[in-house]
């Protein structure tokens, strides 16, 4: 039998055949090479005890089970490693799967092991391989994910970002450069860099690229050109993409739309030059109106003294008729500096519209189509229904003369309620029409339109392209719609007509008044009149004024004389005529000390300047009003009669 | 198709359950681990209703089959869905599940496996029925279920099969045990339960 397993020397697998018992009877050639023991070494020994492996219990048990059931064991390298140790170094040992066989006759097992040393290490180095390609391909994954994050973040900048090569070429354009500019992402990487540059900023092309092959960035502001021949301005930043050996490979531009920017700024810009014209037109028509209040009074005094003399009266009239011109030319100029007398009431502004729209209809020579277009509901106003009656009748009255040489005019007055989702663009010019209910009007005609230089200029005062026209129409419109808290503003191409937008901000659920007048009030007895008002030339003829009209008058220079005098004379008034704005002490400050001797004491505030801003210190005292210089005298003493029967 | 009565059926059981359980004993010591073998019931069907058997596809099954020889003939199979095998082996040697393939060394872990559960229950089963059996050394495959039951044609059409199941810490791992016969060598396992039953 030992003869017939020479044979097993030849085989690539170690082999060894034992007793049951564990005596070895072959060792074979492989085996001695593997273990480092010689065959003779071995032969004779017992490999149980040889060997520590096979004295761990599970693998005796087996070796018992082999030998009870003769079923063939494998004891497998990854498991257990080896059976019989075979030295790799001084610490390793070879992995080794092993089969042990009962042989016929019950009395051998025949033990071959196969070596499994080069697959473990094929694969521990397989593995390594792996790891290393695994680490590879999430560290990719990371910067594929990191990158894609980065294309996202460029793609939804607000700014259109492009990147071109050395040559200008485009290589890379976002998702905002084809919104800013029209060209699809396909068409971009057709594109040249001076290709979005106006023909007319050619220059500026060569010295952006040489401030870049420099090496350095460039900034500014730049026209650029969309795909639609169009252009707009943009701020722009370029600077070269320098690579790890410092030279520059390709150039990044980031264009930011300034268009509407600019607008705003222009917007800005419109908005503090009315401002300053307003405050100089108001403060100019307030020293008029002081002076043509002394003008008038004095006027009203020297009529009734000439009723003797007719010529001269005659001569009077016409002087009174030129002030009270001079008065109307003042007051539209009040009424653009918003410092005029505003008769403030709540009214449906619909059916104002249609009342005035009777009135409009006459005015509106037949050649020329005029329509009303009015949406349903109340429009609860609340404002001066003159001075807006004043400001439609004068854009009406201005479509109709853009509209006088054209056949097929057409003038169109509409109303309707103000959607802000309707017009984004309006809100972004005004805020304020974002939030709130607002009532839009607009007086539309298709006549000759406005120049497009005129365009910003038509709201100022003396404006005009008219031959014969004083230039204060439109200047006084946007002072009523101002004064109102609304906007307007002018949409207009020349030879297209015009079409004028008002806002006008509308009252919530409020039950508006009665518009109707005041019933008349009869005269009645001479009422002792403090009169208080620190311009000489106003107080004196206010006071020569009322006492012809039969009323006692103690006149005061400012309000800390009139407070002096009230108490020196104490109960002997009837009613206080108080300038607002005075030195030392001003109206309403008197009038408070003057109510802690008289609590009842009716009092007048007159005022030259902007009246909202008196009304709130007026309305804080009872029996009060609050009227406007210069004043018309038979209005006055209407006025200074209401009250005291009013009182009583 | 062949069949067996309630005895016959509990005996066989009973018979594979005491294999199984020496089986899990020899595993458990072994690796280690705390390693469960429940075989929940046993049953004989076709073997052309193998295929439908399985609620799983085995399109990729790897199988651990002994033929053995003696006073009756046939092949002894462990059978494991390919994902699974490779999840018991990865388990047993406490390695990450890195590739879905089963190298040399994870085939060879589920050979030992293998060999382990068959010497338990053919062991039992041949020292209780007191008839020796020889065995072929273990060996490890890869195919479909279509391909396993057309290796032999002298197998018989009906087979015994013991769903098994090993739960390694944690890990429950499903297969089954499936022993083919050769032609009526089913007839004598069954006298022999008989002769032993009685």
């Amino acid at each position: 039998m030992i003869h017939q397993l020479s044979i097993l020397n030849h085989i690539n697998e170690g082999a060894c055949l034992i007793k049951i018992d564990g005596e070895v009877l072959f060792w074979n050639h492989r085996l001695e090479g593997w273990s480092g023991i010689t065959s003779e070494t071995m032969i004779g020994q017992n490999i149980f005890e040889r060997f520590e492996k096979f004295q761990q219990p599970h693998i005796k048990n087996r070796i018992n089970m082999l030998i009870d059931n003769k079923v063939p064991l494998i004891f497998s390298a990854s498991l257990h490693q080896y059976l019989i140790p075979c030295p790799l170094t001084q610490k390793t040992f070879r992995f080794q799967q092993t089969v042990l066989t009962l042989l016929e006759g019950e009395q051998h097992i025949l033990i071959t092991t196969q070596d499994f040393t080069e697959h473990v290490q094929r694969i521990a180095t397989q593995k390594k391989t792996n790891q290393r390609l695994f680490e590879e391909l999430h560290q990719r994954e990371t910067l594929e994910r990191s990158n894609q994050r980065l294309i996202a973040a460029i793609n939804q900048a607000a700014e259109a970002i492009i990147i071109t090569n050395q040559q200008g070429q485009l290589q890379y354009a976002n998702a905002t450069f084809t919104k800013q500019t029209g060209w699809s992402p396909e068409q971009a990487l057709e594109l040249h860099y001076g290709q979005l540059l106006p023909v007319s900023e050619t220059h500026v092309e060569q010295h952006i690229i040489n401030t870049i092959r420099s090496g350095r960035s460039w900034q500014g502001r730049q026209q650029l050109l969309r795909q639609d021949g169009t252009s707009f301005t943009a701020n722009v930043s370029i600077a070269p993409i320098i690579n790890d050996d410092g030279s520059s490979t390709h150039t990044v531009a980031i264009q930011e739309d300034i268009t509407q920017q600019l607008a705003l700024e222009e917007q800005y810009r419109q908005t503090q030059k009315q401002e300053a014209l307003t405050t100089l037109v108001g403060g100019i028509a307030h020293d008029f109106n002081n002076l043509l209040s002394g003008i008038l009074g004095h006027l009203y005094l020297a009529a009734r003294e000439v009723k003797t003399l007719p010529k001269t009266a005659q001569r009077l009239d016409k002087i009174q008729k030129s002030a009270y011109e001079a008065a109307d030319i003042v007051k539209q100029l009040m009424t653009f500096a918003r410092r005029d007398q505003m008769d403030v009431k709540s009214f449906p502004l619909q059916s104002f519209l249609k009342e005035i729209s009777k009135l409009l209809e006459h005015n509106v020579p037949e050649n020329i189509k005029f329509t009303l277009d009015f949406e349903l509901g109340p429009f609860n106003m609340h404002g001066d229904p003159d001075h807006l009656q004043q400001s439609i009748v004068s854009l009406v009255h201005n479509a109709v003369e853009a509209c006088n040489q054209k056949n097929g005019a057409h003038i169109e007055l509409k109303l309707q309620h103000w959607n802000p989702s309707q017009n984004e663009t309006a809100c972004i010019r005004h805020p304020a029409l974002k939030h709130g209910a607002y009532a839009h009007l607009l007086v539309r005609d298709n006549g000759s339109g406005i120049h497009p230089d005129h365009c910003e200029r038509i709201f100022d005062p003396f404006f005009t392209t008219k031959q014969i026209g004083s230039g204060l129409g439109l200047a006084m419109v946007k002072g009523c719609i101002l004064h109102h808290h609304g906007i307007i503003e002018v949409d207009s191409r020349q030879g297209q007509g015009a079409s004028f937008h008002i806002y006008l901000p509308l009252q919530v659920e409020q039950e508006h008044e009665n518009l109707l007048a005041d019933d008349t009030v009869a005269v009645e007895a001479s009422t002792r009149i403090l009169l208080v008002d620190d311009d000489p030339l106003v107080r004196e003829t206010s006071a020569e004024l009322l006492t012809n009209l039969g009323h006692h008058v103690t006149t005061a220079i400012d309000g800390q004389d009139a407070v002096e005098l009230f108490n020196q004379y104490s109960g002997q008034f009837d009613l206080v005529l108080m300038d607002m704005v005075m030195p030392r002490l001003n109206g309403p400050s008197a009038m408070r000390q003057i109510r802690q001797f008289d609590s009842d004491i009716p009092v007048i505030f007159a005022t030259a300047y902007d009246q909202t801003v008196s009304l709130k210190e007026a309305e804080e005292f009872q029996h009060s009003i609050l009227i406007s210089k210069p004043f018309n005298p038979d209005n006055l003493l209407d006025l200074i009669l209401s009250m005291r029967r009013s009182l009583k | 198709m062949l069949k067996i009565n309630p005895e016959q059926a509990d005996a066989l059981t009973e018979l594979i359950n005491i294999g199984v359980g020496k089986a899990a004993a020899t595993l458990n010591s072994m690796v280690g681990h705390s390693v469960e073998l429940n075989v929940p019931y046993v049953s004989i069907i076709n073997k052309e209703n193998l295929i439908e058997h399985f609620p799983y596809n085995f399109e990729s099954a790897s199988s651990i089959s002994m033929n053995f020889k003696g006073n009756f003939d046939g092949k002894s199979v462990l059978l494991f869905p390919k994902e699974a095998a490779n999840i018991l082996a990865a388990s047993l040697t406490d390695e990450p599940i890195d590739s879905p393939d089963i190298d040399e060394l994870r085939a060879g872990t589920l050979t030992e496996v293998g060999n382990i559960l068959i010497n338990g229950i053919m062991g039992s089963m041949a020292n209780m029925l007191n008839t020796p059996l020889h065995y072929s050394v273990p060996d490890y495959n890869e195919s479909n279920i279509e391909t396993l039951i057309s290796l032999d044609p002298n197998l018989a059409q009906s087979l015994l099969i013991a769903e098994t199941s090993f739960c390694i810490n944690d890990l429950k791992v499903s297969g089954s045990f499936l022993l083919f016969f050769q032609i009526s060598s089913f007839d004598t396992l069954l006298t022999h339960i008989d002769k032993a039953l009685t």
